[in-house]
């Protein structure tokens, strides 16, 4: 196991996540990378958006997680949500406020 | 959704003061999944199965069969049943002892990935990413904390360090970012809804050791107040017994008068 530091460098880790995506090197173009855990924070103490990390490091930062890649048809992270066989599970509520 | 329940998710606390509007997973074509108690994150494995965090008093990963009609059923579960709050030591983290799971998803080859982020995750927390592989084998793991004042309980010759909500174990035979490890968990939501970690940004610690207990001090960056912990025999969990405000607060003469206060959420 390996542990890191919250701090600048390659093992930082991006503060404060709500949910992860993985990619595949069909979705970043970079079999080095994969698979990729992706984060989604709710607060990011380091201010460079959300982190990518990979074999027990980050190696990117925010990339996948602001760009759509509508080049290669994918349509970026879906965070919040799956789908398999055409079933979309998601996480609801009873009842919201208008 | 309140502003305020949306904080508490985001936060990760428990849901108590919501009871009326707890969430539930929701299939697409209509189905629902409402026996997970706090789902925080679904997806699917490679397999089909759909994997759904739980951040309620399990702190694990429900996984169900999801058939082509009919109800979802559980299939089985990833993750110690309590997470780390759960026996022989409560508090003591372990690979499969979660500590406010938020997130799951999967490699191509079959890696599990797992994100949580302790409870409440902002300040007490931060984030943990542990990678398994198809057979549950822990293969890695990165921890974040937020910014802390910590301190050394004295009683150990500088080899135990807390923050306000966790326990870290230093080896100082190891290389500096290598030295040290996260031990344990002191702050527990479940059993403590009460807990003022839960709802104060408490970053600064002092630990004290009087007539052979050890004693925990927190405060905030700005001293408003000051909460005293004690801890549980044989657990890692600390419990509150008093919370002080400094004299120049609203509720400052209760600093000398050793009143517990209420009304200490906010």
């Amino acid at each position: 196991m390996v542990a890191a530091a919250g701090s600048y460098g390659g093992d930082a880790v991006s503060n404060f996540i709500v949910d992860i995506a993985v990619l595949q090197s069909s979705q970043t173009g970079k079999s080095e990378w994969s698979p990729l855990v992706v984060t989604k924070s709710y607060w990011d103490e380091t201010n460079w958006g959300d982190g990518g990390y990979a074999a027990g490091k980050r190696v990117t930062k925010g990339q996948f997680f602001y760009e759509a890649h509508t080049d290669t048809g994918w349509p970026g992270i879906a965070f919040d949500k799956s789908t398999y066989n055409g079933i979309t599970a998601t996480i609801a509520h009873p009842w919201r406020l208008p | 959704m309140s502003a305020e329940q949306q904080n508490y998710e985001d936060q990760g606390i428990p849901l108590t003061p919501f009871a009326s509007n707890v969430p539930y997973v929701k299939l697409s074509d209509g189905r629902k999944i409402n026996s997970v108690a706090y789902p925080t994150s679904v997806a699917f494995d490679r397999s089909g199965r759909l994997w759904v965090a739980d951040n309620g008093p399990d702190q694990n990963f429900k996984i169900f069969n999801v058939p082509a009609s009919g109800a979802p059923t559980l299939a089985t579960t990833f993750g110690e049943t309590g997470g780390v709050f759960a026996g022989p030591i409560k508090g003591r983290t372990g690979e499969k002892r979660f500590w406010g799971v938020r997130g799951v998803g999967f490699g191509d080859n079959g890696d599990i990935f797992v994100g949580t982020s302790g409870i409440p995750g902002q300040v007490q927390g931060g984030t943990d990413i542990r990678a398994f592989d198809s057979t549950g084998k822990a293969l890695w793991d990165l921890k974040g904390i937020f910014m802390h004042a910590p301190d050394i309980d004295p009683s150990s010759n500088g080899t135990q360090i807390h923050t306000a909500a966790q326990r870290f174990e230093m080896d100082y035979s190891k290389a500096p970012g290598k030295s040290w490890k996260q031990a344990a968990v002191t702050l527990d939501p479940f059993r403590f809804p009460g807990d003022p970690r839960l709802f104060h940004a408490y970053g600064i610690t002092y630990m004290r050791v009087v007539n052979g207990k050890k004693f925990m001090f927190v405060s905030e960056m700005n001293g408003y107040d000051l909460a005293v912990y004690r801890f549980e025999p044989n657990s890692e969990i600390a419990n509150s017994g008093r919370v002080f405000r400094n004299w120049w607060q609203p509720a400052g003469r209760a600093w000398t008068q050793a009143r517990r206060l209420s009304g200490i959420r906010g």
